[in-house]
Protein backbone atom coordinates (compact mmCIF):
# COMPACT_ATOMS: atom_id res chain seq x y z
CA UNK A 1 0.00 0.00 0.00
CA UNK A 2 2.64 2.47 0.91
CA UNK A 3 4.66 0.93 -2.09
CA UNK A 4 1.95 1.81 -3.91
CA UNK A 5 1.82 5.40 -2.68
CA UNK A 6 5.39 6.49 -2.81
CA UNK A 7 5.43 4.84 -6.67
CA UNK A 8 2.41 7.41 -7.64
CA UNK A 9 4.29 9.98 -5.41
CA UNK A 10 6.81 9.73 -8.36
CA UNK A 11 4.68 11.15 -10.19
CA UNK A 12 2.18 13.66 -8.55
CA UNK A 13 2.09 14.32 -4.21
CA UNK A 14 5.95 13.39 -2.65
CA UNK A 15 6.12 11.33 1.06
CA UNK A 16 8.69 12.55 3.06
CA UNK A 17 10.09 9.07 4.37
CA UNK A 18 9.73 8.59 8.23
CA UNK A 19 13.22 8.85 10.10
CA UNK A 20 15.30 6.35 11.41
CA UNK A 21 15.21 6.75 14.95
CA UNK A 22 17.07 3.65 15.91
CA UNK A 23 20.57 5.38 16.07
CA UNK A 24 19.24 8.41 18.03
CA UNK A 25 17.55 5.62 20.50
CA UNK A 26 20.90 3.88 20.79
CA UNK A 27 22.47 7.14 22.18
CA UNK A 28 20.01 8.34 24.55
CA UNK A 29 19.84 4.44 25.54
CA UNK A 30 23.85 4.90 26.23
CA UNK A 31 23.07 8.13 28.28
CA UNK A 32 20.87 6.58 30.69
CA UNK A 33 23.29 4.22 31.17
CA UNK A 34 25.91 6.54 31.88
CA UNK A 35 23.62 8.61 34.39
CA UNK A 36 22.06 5.85 36.20
CA UNK A 37 25.77 4.61 36.95
CA UNK A 38 27.44 8.11 37.38
CA UNK A 39 24.03 8.24 40.29
CA UNK A 40 24.81 7.88 43.92
CA UNK A 41 21.55 6.70 45.11
CA UNK A 42 22.49 8.29 48.49
CA UNK A 43 19.65 10.49 50.29
CA UNK A 44 21.80 13.47 51.28
CA UNK A 45 20.88 16.23 53.34
CA UNK A 46 22.31 18.58 56.37
CA UNK A 47 22.38 19.87 59.36
CA UNK A 48 22.16 23.37 59.77
CA UNK A 49 23.93 25.67 62.54
CA UNK A 50 24.60 29.44 62.98
CA UNK A 51 27.15 29.99 64.82
CA UNK A 52 26.57 32.53 67.69
CA UNK A 53 26.50 36.46 67.37
CA UNK A 54 29.05 37.54 69.60
CA UNK A 55 28.24 41.09 71.18
CA UNK A 56 30.92 43.51 71.76
CA UNK A 57 29.17 46.01 73.43
CA UNK A 58 27.69 46.48 76.77
CA UNK A 59 24.58 48.12 75.30
CA UNK A 60 24.20 44.81 72.77
CA UNK A 61 24.44 42.58 76.31
CA UNK A 62 22.12 44.49 78.07
CA UNK A 63 19.71 44.23 75.65
CA UNK A 64 19.96 40.30 75.92
CA UNK A 65 19.50 40.14 79.26
CA UNK A 66 16.65 39.05 80.59
CA UNK A 67 13.96 41.29 81.72
CA UNK A 68 13.54 38.84 85.39
CA UNK A 69 17.03 38.35 86.11
CA UNK A 70 15.88 34.47 85.66
CA UNK A 71 19.67 32.75 85.89
CA UNK A 72 20.86 31.40 81.85
CA UNK A 73 20.80 27.29 81.49
CA UNK A 74 24.01 28.33 79.10
CA UNK A 75 23.83 24.20 78.81
CA UNK A 76 26.94 23.07 77.58
CA UNK A 77 28.20 19.67 76.48
CA UNK A 78 31.55 18.02 76.88
CA UNK A 79 32.43 14.96 74.81
CA UNK A 80 35.51 14.11 76.92
CA UNK A 81 37.32 10.58 76.04
CA UNK A 82 35.08 8.36 78.60
CA UNK A 83 31.25 10.03 77.72
CA UNK A 84 29.57 13.05 77.91
CA UNK A 85 29.57 15.68 80.88
CA UNK A 86 27.66 18.52 81.29
CA UNK A 87 27.31 22.56 82.43
CA UNK A 88 24.20 24.03 83.14
CA UNK A 89 23.49 27.77 85.31
CA UNK A 90 27.33 27.93 85.03
CA UNK A 91 28.05 24.33 87.49
CA UNK A 92 29.77 21.34 85.57
CA UNK A 93 28.09 18.04 86.47
CA UNK A 94 30.96 15.51 86.19
CA UNK A 95 31.58 11.43 87.07
CA UNK A 96 29.64 11.24 90.68
CA UNK A 97 32.41 11.11 93.31
CA UNK A 98 30.58 8.01 95.22
CA UNK A 99 30.79 6.08 92.23
CA UNK A 100 34.73 5.18 91.31
CA UNK A 101 33.80 3.27 88.52
CA UNK A 102 31.86 6.27 86.51
CA UNK A 103 34.66 8.29 84.63
CA UNK A 104 31.97 10.95 83.27
CA UNK A 105 28.78 11.59 84.33
CA UNK A 106 27.29 10.04 81.34
CA UNK A 107 29.65 7.11 80.52
CA UNK A 108 30.61 5.76 77.04
CA UNK A 109 28.30 2.18 76.52
CA UNK A 110 29.84 -1.08 75.52
CA UNK A 111 28.61 -2.11 71.96
CA UNK A 112 30.29 -4.79 70.39
CA UNK A 113 33.20 -5.03 72.48
CA UNK A 114 33.79 -1.39 71.81
CA UNK A 115 33.35 1.95 73.80
CA UNK A 116 30.73 4.20 72.35
CA UNK A 117 29.08 7.55 73.55
CA UNK A 118 25.63 7.01 75.14
CA UNK A 119 22.94 8.89 72.53
CA UNK A 120 20.15 7.78 74.34
CA UNK A 121 21.23 8.67 77.70
CA UNK A 122 22.48 11.66 76.94
CA UNK A 123 19.13 12.45 75.02
CA UNK A 124 16.86 11.38 78.15
CA UNK A 125 19.25 13.32 79.95
CA UNK A 126 18.61 16.38 77.93
CA UNK A 127 14.75 16.04 77.76
CA UNK A 128 14.62 16.47 81.55
CA UNK A 129 16.24 19.92 81.05
CA UNK A 130 14.19 21.11 78.13
CA UNK A 131 11.33 20.15 80.28
CA UNK A 132 12.34 22.28 83.19
CA UNK A 133 13.49 24.63 80.99
CA UNK A 134 11.33 24.79 77.77
CA UNK A 135 12.47 28.15 76.44
CA UNK A 136 16.00 27.35 76.27
CA UNK A 137 17.07 26.55 72.44
CA UNK A 138 20.86 26.96 72.21
CA UNK A 139 23.72 24.35 73.10
CA UNK A 140 27.24 24.12 72.85
CA UNK A 141 29.18 21.31 72.38
CA UNK A 142 32.98 20.81 73.23
CA UNK A 143 34.73 18.00 72.02
CA UNK A 144 38.11 16.66 72.80
CA UNK A 145 40.56 16.54 69.75
CA UNK A 146 40.15 12.93 68.73
CA UNK A 147 36.41 12.60 69.32
CA UNK A 148 34.99 11.75 65.40
CA UNK A 149 32.85 13.69 63.31
CA UNK A 150 30.50 10.78 62.90
CA UNK A 151 30.12 11.11 67.18
CA UNK A 152 29.77 14.50 66.73
CA UNK A 153 27.08 14.20 64.29
CA UNK A 154 25.25 11.75 66.41
CA UNK A 155 25.31 14.14 69.25
CA UNK A 156 24.01 16.51 67.95
CA UNK A 157 20.87 14.30 66.45
CA UNK A 158 20.53 13.61 69.73
CA UNK A 159 20.54 17.23 71.05
CA UNK A 160 18.17 18.71 68.53
CA UNK A 161 15.40 16.26 68.77
CA UNK A 162 13.58 14.27 71.32
CA UNK A 163 12.81 10.57 70.79
CA UNK A 164 9.31 11.60 68.55
CA UNK A 165 11.27 14.25 66.33
CA UNK A 166 9.73 17.18 68.90
CA UNK A 167 12.49 20.40 68.59
CA UNK A 168 14.51 19.92 71.62
CA UNK A 169 17.92 22.51 71.29
CA UNK A 170 18.40 23.01 67.95
CA UNK A 171 20.61 25.85 68.47
CA UNK A 172 24.06 24.26 68.45
CA UNK A 173 27.48 26.04 68.75
CA UNK A 174 30.98 24.91 68.68
CA UNK A 175 33.59 25.77 70.87
CA UNK A 176 37.70 24.57 70.65
CA UNK A 177 40.32 24.08 72.04
CA UNK A 178 39.20 23.69 75.20
CA UNK A 179 41.22 19.76 76.01
CA UNK B 1 14.74 -8.54 -5.89
CA UNK B 2 13.31 -10.56 -3.16
CA UNK B 3 9.53 -9.63 -3.74
CA UNK B 4 9.82 -10.26 -7.28
CA UNK B 5 11.00 -14.05 -6.85
CA UNK B 6 8.40 -14.60 -4.02
CA UNK B 7 5.77 -13.04 -6.61
CA UNK B 8 7.03 -15.42 -9.00
CA UNK B 9 6.84 -18.51 -6.69
CA UNK B 10 3.47 -17.48 -5.65
CA UNK B 11 3.87 -17.54 -1.77
CA UNK B 12 3.00 -14.07 -1.00
CA UNK B 13 4.00 -13.38 2.67
CA UNK B 14 1.77 -10.81 3.94
CA UNK B 15 3.80 -8.12 4.43
CA UNK B 16 4.87 -6.79 8.16
CA UNK B 17 5.44 -3.06 9.06
CA UNK B 18 8.70 -1.43 10.95
CA UNK B 19 7.28 -1.29 14.99
CA UNK B 20 6.75 2.48 15.46
CA UNK B 21 9.31 3.70 18.03
CA UNK B 22 7.65 6.69 18.43
CA UNK B 23 5.91 5.60 22.03
CA UNK B 24 9.44 4.09 22.95
CA UNK B 25 10.70 7.29 22.11
CA UNK B 26 8.35 8.95 24.40
CA UNK B 27 8.96 7.02 27.41
CA UNK B 28 13.08 6.87 27.04
CA UNK B 29 13.17 10.57 26.39
CA UNK B 30 11.24 11.15 29.65
CA UNK B 31 13.27 9.04 31.38
CA UNK B 32 15.91 11.25 30.55
CA UNK B 33 14.71 14.52 31.40
CA UNK B 34 13.66 13.25 35.10
CA UNK B 35 17.55 12.25 35.22
CA UNK B 36 19.30 15.31 33.83
CA UNK B 37 16.60 17.61 36.34
CA UNK B 38 17.32 14.88 39.12
CA UNK B 39 21.42 15.74 38.78
CA UNK B 40 20.68 19.35 38.43
CA UNK B 41 18.64 20.17 41.43
CA UNK B 42 20.91 18.30 43.81
CA UNK B 43 23.36 20.74 44.92
CA UNK B 44 25.33 18.57 46.82
CA UNK B 45 27.21 15.56 44.90
CA UNK B 46 29.55 13.54 46.79
CA UNK B 47 31.54 11.26 44.32
CA UNK B 48 34.95 11.11 46.39
CA UNK B 49 36.42 7.41 47.36
CA UNK B 50 37.38 8.36 50.56
CA UNK B 51 34.50 9.91 52.41
CA UNK B 52 32.04 8.30 54.43
CA UNK B 53 29.36 10.64 55.38
CA UNK B 54 27.71 9.81 59.31
CA UNK B 55 24.31 8.93 59.20
CA UNK B 56 22.23 11.16 60.99
CA UNK B 57 17.69 11.65 61.11
CA UNK B 58 17.76 14.94 59.60
CA UNK B 59 15.36 15.35 57.09
CA UNK B 60 16.63 18.99 55.70
CA UNK B 61 18.04 19.12 51.91
CA UNK B 62 21.00 20.42 50.94
CA UNK B 63 21.25 24.48 49.80
CA UNK B 64 23.09 25.77 47.05
CA UNK B 65 26.26 26.80 49.03
CA UNK B 66 30.46 27.11 48.79
CA UNK B 67 31.62 23.39 50.09
CA UNK B 68 34.59 22.94 52.18
CA UNK B 69 35.25 19.05 52.04
CA UNK B 70 37.62 17.20 54.21
CA UNK B 71 38.01 13.98 52.70
CA UNK B 72 39.13 10.90 54.56
CA UNK B 73 42.14 8.50 55.61
CA UNK B 74 40.62 5.59 53.52
CA UNK B 75 39.96 5.23 49.99
CA UNK B 76 37.48 2.44 48.88
CA UNK B 77 38.56 0.42 45.85
CA UNK B 78 36.43 -0.62 42.78
CA UNK B 79 36.94 -4.41 44.28
CA UNK B 80 35.77 -3.29 47.62
CA UNK B 81 39.04 -2.86 49.31
CA UNK B 82 40.29 -0.09 51.71
CA UNK B 83 43.39 1.79 50.70
CA UNK B 84 45.53 4.67 52.37
CA UNK B 85 44.99 8.12 51.32
CA UNK B 86 45.96 11.36 52.06
CA UNK B 87 43.51 13.55 54.30
CA UNK B 88 42.52 16.62 51.86
CA UNK B 89 40.68 20.10 52.64
CA UNK B 90 39.25 20.99 49.37
CA UNK B 91 37.20 24.12 48.87
CA UNK B 92 34.72 23.69 45.59
CA UNK B 93 36.87 21.24 43.94
CA UNK B 94 40.05 23.59 44.44
CA UNK B 95 42.33 21.83 47.12
CA UNK B 96 43.96 23.84 49.93
CA UNK B 97 45.93 21.44 51.89
CA UNK B 98 46.95 18.11 52.38
CA UNK B 99 46.55 16.80 56.06
CA UNK B 100 49.72 14.94 57.71
CA UNK B 101 49.19 11.58 57.87
CA UNK B 102 50.99 10.46 60.85
CA UNK B 103 49.15 13.03 63.17
CA UNK B 104 46.04 14.06 61.62
CA UNK B 105 46.58 17.49 61.91
CA UNK B 106 46.83 20.34 60.11
CA UNK B 107 50.59 21.56 59.65
CA UNK B 108 51.37 23.98 61.61
CA UNK B 109 53.24 26.22 59.13
CA UNK B 110 49.89 26.86 57.28
CA UNK B 111 47.83 28.07 60.53
CA UNK B 112 47.74 31.24 61.74
CA UNK B 113 46.83 31.88 65.56
CA UNK B 114 43.58 30.60 67.14
CA UNK B 115 43.42 27.35 64.72
CA UNK B 116 43.16 29.14 61.43
CA UNK B 117 43.85 27.83 58.55
CA UNK B 118 46.19 30.71 56.44
CA UNK B 119 45.15 29.42 52.63
CA UNK B 120 41.91 28.40 53.83
CA UNK B 121 40.76 31.12 55.18
CA UNK B 122 42.05 33.48 51.58
CA UNK B 123 40.06 30.82 49.54
CA UNK B 124 36.97 31.38 51.84
CA UNK B 125 37.56 35.63 51.83
CA UNK B 126 37.93 35.11 47.71
CA UNK B 127 34.51 33.12 47.38
CA UNK B 128 32.84 35.72 50.09
CA UNK B 129 33.92 38.94 47.54
CA UNK B 130 33.06 36.45 44.38
CA UNK B 131 29.25 36.22 45.90
CA UNK B 132 29.15 39.93 46.76
CA UNK B 133 30.50 40.94 43.58
CA UNK B 134 27.88 39.20 41.39
CA UNK B 135 25.13 40.26 43.59
CA UNK B 136 26.00 43.66 42.67
CA UNK B 137 26.02 42.97 38.87
CA UNK B 138 23.24 40.81 38.68
CA UNK B 139 20.71 41.30 41.80
CA UNK B 140 19.67 38.81 44.54
CA UNK B 141 20.67 37.97 48.34
CA UNK B 142 24.55 38.50 47.91
CA UNK B 143 26.73 36.84 50.20
CA UNK B 144 24.41 34.52 52.67
CA UNK B 145 27.35 33.76 55.19
CA UNK B 146 25.87 29.58 54.78
CA UNK B 147 28.66 27.07 53.95
CA UNK B 148 28.62 23.32 53.54
CA UNK B 149 30.91 21.41 55.51
CA UNK B 150 30.98 17.59 53.77
CA UNK B 151 33.57 15.81 56.20
CA UNK B 152 34.10 12.11 56.28
CA UNK B 153 33.05 10.00 59.55
CA UNK B 154 36.22 9.62 60.95
CA UNK B 155 37.63 13.24 60.86
CA UNK B 156 38.97 14.04 64.25
CA UNK B 157 37.51 17.13 66.41
CA UNK B 158 40.70 18.81 66.22
CA UNK B 159 40.63 19.27 62.41
CA UNK B 160 36.86 19.47 62.41
CA UNK B 161 37.03 22.65 64.89
CA UNK B 162 39.84 24.45 63.09
CA UNK B 163 37.75 24.78 60.08
CA UNK B 164 34.81 25.93 61.66
CA UNK B 165 37.39 28.46 62.97
CA UNK B 166 38.59 29.38 59.66
CA UNK B 167 35.03 29.45 58.11
CA UNK B 168 33.70 31.85 61.07
CA UNK B 169 37.07 34.09 60.30
CA UNK B 170 36.25 34.56 57.00
CA UNK B 171 32.31 35.56 57.34
CA UNK B 172 30.61 32.02 57.03
CA UNK B 173 28.60 31.72 60.22
CA UNK B 174 25.97 29.06 59.38
CA UNK B 175 27.20 25.73 59.07
CA UNK B 176 25.69 23.02 57.09
CA UNK B 177 27.35 19.42 57.76
CA UNK B 178 27.19 17.11 55.06
CA UNK B 179 25.06 13.76 56.14
CA UNK B 180 23.18 10.43 54.83
CA UNK B 181 19.61 10.48 55.59
CA UNK B 182 18.96 7.76 57.86
CA UNK B 183 16.71 4.81 56.22
CA UNK B 184 13.06 5.48 57.36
Amino acid sequence: MAREKRRGGRQGDSKIPEPDLLPIMNIILVLILAMLTMAAFVPLGVITTKAPKLSGGGRASSQQQPQDDKPKLSLTIFMVQEGYNLSMFGKTYKAPKDNPEAKAFIPKRDENGEQVYDFEALRKKLVEVKEKNPEEEQVTVLAHDDALYSSVISTMDAIRLTDDKKPMFPMVAFGAGIF
Amino acid sequence: MALRRRKKGGHELPETEAPSLNSLMDIITIILVYLIKMFASNPLDVQDPSLHLPISSSIESPDETPVVMITGAKRREPDGRFAPDTPTIVVDDNVITQLDTNTYRVPDKLKEKNFVIAPLKRELQKIRKGQGATASIMGGEGFSGKITIVADGDTPYRVLSDVLVTCGVAGFDEFKFAIVKEAG
